[in-house]
């Protein structure tokens, strides 16, 4: 796998001016809206759609075929997409986060940075669940199709979101006492939930780009 | 090394059935027309593609089942695909260097100095000649047991081909138990390298021979209509009308040679034995 992320590393050194201007970006974010975490959390998602796009350098060219007669296995090669999303996630949201406090610290305003740091934290999960849902659909159809893909199962959430609306507000469902139990379950262990719910959302997509992989013909 | 038993693959348009056997230490060659199949062949020998009837043997395995390990051992030079051409050779070296245990950084950069190959710029860059000499070195860098070679002297000058011959020779003379499979369109490249070859048409395997033995053996007869009716038709392998008369071919030249001295006979090689094995026409008189 370490040289597979050897690889998109070199790779993603191609594209130092994307990542200079977004840099620049950030830091004009960050001290302009000191107020917010917009920062942070335009860093990371940037990220997680910047991540996928080291599968498009694999497609271009036919590489694929190459890369996979190194000796990795297709497993390998999923998973290592995933690793190299969260480490770039994971450093975006670092950065982010280093800029926002420098802004706030600047400010003089620090008393903000306790509730700023939590609402920062839920976007580590918001990335994962991101990055869950782009890999396989990037690895199922490629870079062209794939942006297709992703604008229908947006779609599919949609209306399945607004289904359930319906549904409960027909049926009755209990749902008022399940977001008064989520409400009331104090900012850590929200928070622990979302990041399991992240995890087990990760896991899954994992399990399916390797089936992807491990079916796909070259 | 590399054992293919009946090994099926089906397209829409195209079925593949192939039969072949490339031993130890030995470099065996494959042609065939574009589309004939030997792409596929690769694919389905380095488990790029799974077959769907007959069974395929590497390095003792099924190529699904290869570990990555057991790739260490396969060298692989693609004609239609690479590392990134946005990489360069630093770049690769640094990759095959966490990918393979025998990989010698300063050796693959000395090679790649050696034929002349810019060490920093991007391999978008490159002319098709370093790409093809890259793909080639990579594929050798790392002391594999098997190389696996798709049209590795495509878009070489003729300098730079025999310099890629000779280090495949040399590769292959550092270790008795080595083995290459290669294919060209290039047939004096084959012919000079390769220990046997099988020609593959449509997706089947059409002939095998020991390079030896097909440029010894084989050979052309040109014979006119009243030649053509004496000629004894057992060891003609294909035979193909003519606006002088016929043009046969023979894995028996020397018999036709003593018995018939008044018709004229040519040395076999590759491409006069693919032009006729491959003619439609001529395979069906």
């Amino acid at each position: 796998m370490r040289g597979l992320l050897v690889k998109d590393f070199r790779l993603l050194r191609q594209r130092t001016r994307f990542f200079v201007l977004l840099l620049v970006a950030a830091l004009c974010l960050g001290m302009t809206r000191q107020d917010s975490t917009l920062v942070i959390s335009y860093l990371t998602l940037v990220m997680a759609l910047f991540s996928a796009s080291s599968i498009s350098y694999d497609e271009y060219d036919n590489c694929y075929c190459f890369l996979l007669t190194l000796p990795i296995d297709r497993r390998t090669y999923a998973r290592e997409k995933y690793l190299f999303g969260m480490i770039l996630g994971i450093s975006a949201w670092l950065v982010g986060s280093l800029i926002h406090c420098m802004a706030v610290v600047s400010q003089g305003q620090p008393a903000h940075l306790y509730e700023d740091f939590m609402e920062a934290l839920m976007y580590i999960p918001v990335f994962v669940a991101v990055l869950s849902l782009i890999l396989p659909v990037q690895l199922k159809y490629g870079a062209e199709r794939g942006r297709m893909a992703l604008v229908v199962i947006m779609g599919i959430l949609a209306v399945v979101i607004m289904a359930m609306n319906q549904i409960v507000k027909t049926t009755g469902l209990p749902v008022g006492r399940l977001l008064t139990l989520l409400t009331g379950m104090g900012d850590w262990m929200f928070l622990l939930l979302c990041f399991a719910i992240a995890a087990a959302a990760a896991g899954i997509s994992c399990r399916i780009s390797v089936r992807i992989m491990e079916k796909k013909e070259l | 090394m590399i054992e293919l038993n009946h090994v099926c693959k089906r397209y829409e348009h195209f079925s593949l059935d192939v039969s072949m056997r490339v031993k130890p230490g030995c470099i065996t060659g494959f042609v065939g027309k574009n589309g004939a199949g030997k792409s596929t062949t690769f694919k389905l020998i380095l488990g790029l593609t799974a077959a769907e009837g007959g069974q395929a043997c590497v390095l003792g395995r099924s190529p699904a089942e290869l570990t990555p390990r057991e790739r260490q051992q396969i060298g692989v030079a693609m004609a239609e695909s690479g590392f990134s051409t946005y990489l360069s050779i630093r770049d690769i070296a640094a990759i095959l260097k966490q990918m393979y245990a025998a990989f010698s950084e300063g050796e693959f950069l000395e090679q790649c100095r050696r034929f002349e190959l810019p060490t920093d710029q991007r391999i978008g860059k490159f002319s098709t000649g370093m790409k093809a000499k890259l793909k080639v070195l990579t594929a050798a860098s790392h002391q594999a047991k098997l190389l696996v070679l798709d049209e590795p002297t495509s878009g070489l000058d003729v300098m730079a081909r025999n310099e890629l011959l000779d280090m495949l020779r040399d590769y292959m003379e550092q270790d008795a138990e080595r083995s290459i499979l290669i294919s060209s369109h290039i047939s004096s490249d084959l012919e000079r390298l390769c220990d046997d070859i099988y020609l593959i048409h449509q997706g089947r395997i059409l002939l095998h021979e020991d390079t030896d033995v097909l440029l010894g053996s084989y050979g052309i007869l040109k014979a006119d209509a009243a030649q053509y009716a004496r000629l004894d038709p057992r060891y003609l392998i294909r035979s193909r009308r003519e606006g002088f008369g016929y043009t046969c071919l023979t894995d028996q030249q020397q018999y036709y040679r003593d018995n018939y001295p008044d018709v004229v006979l040519e040395k076999g090689n590759l491409d006069d034995v693919i032009l006729m094995m491959v003619d439609e026409a001529a395979a069906g008189m």
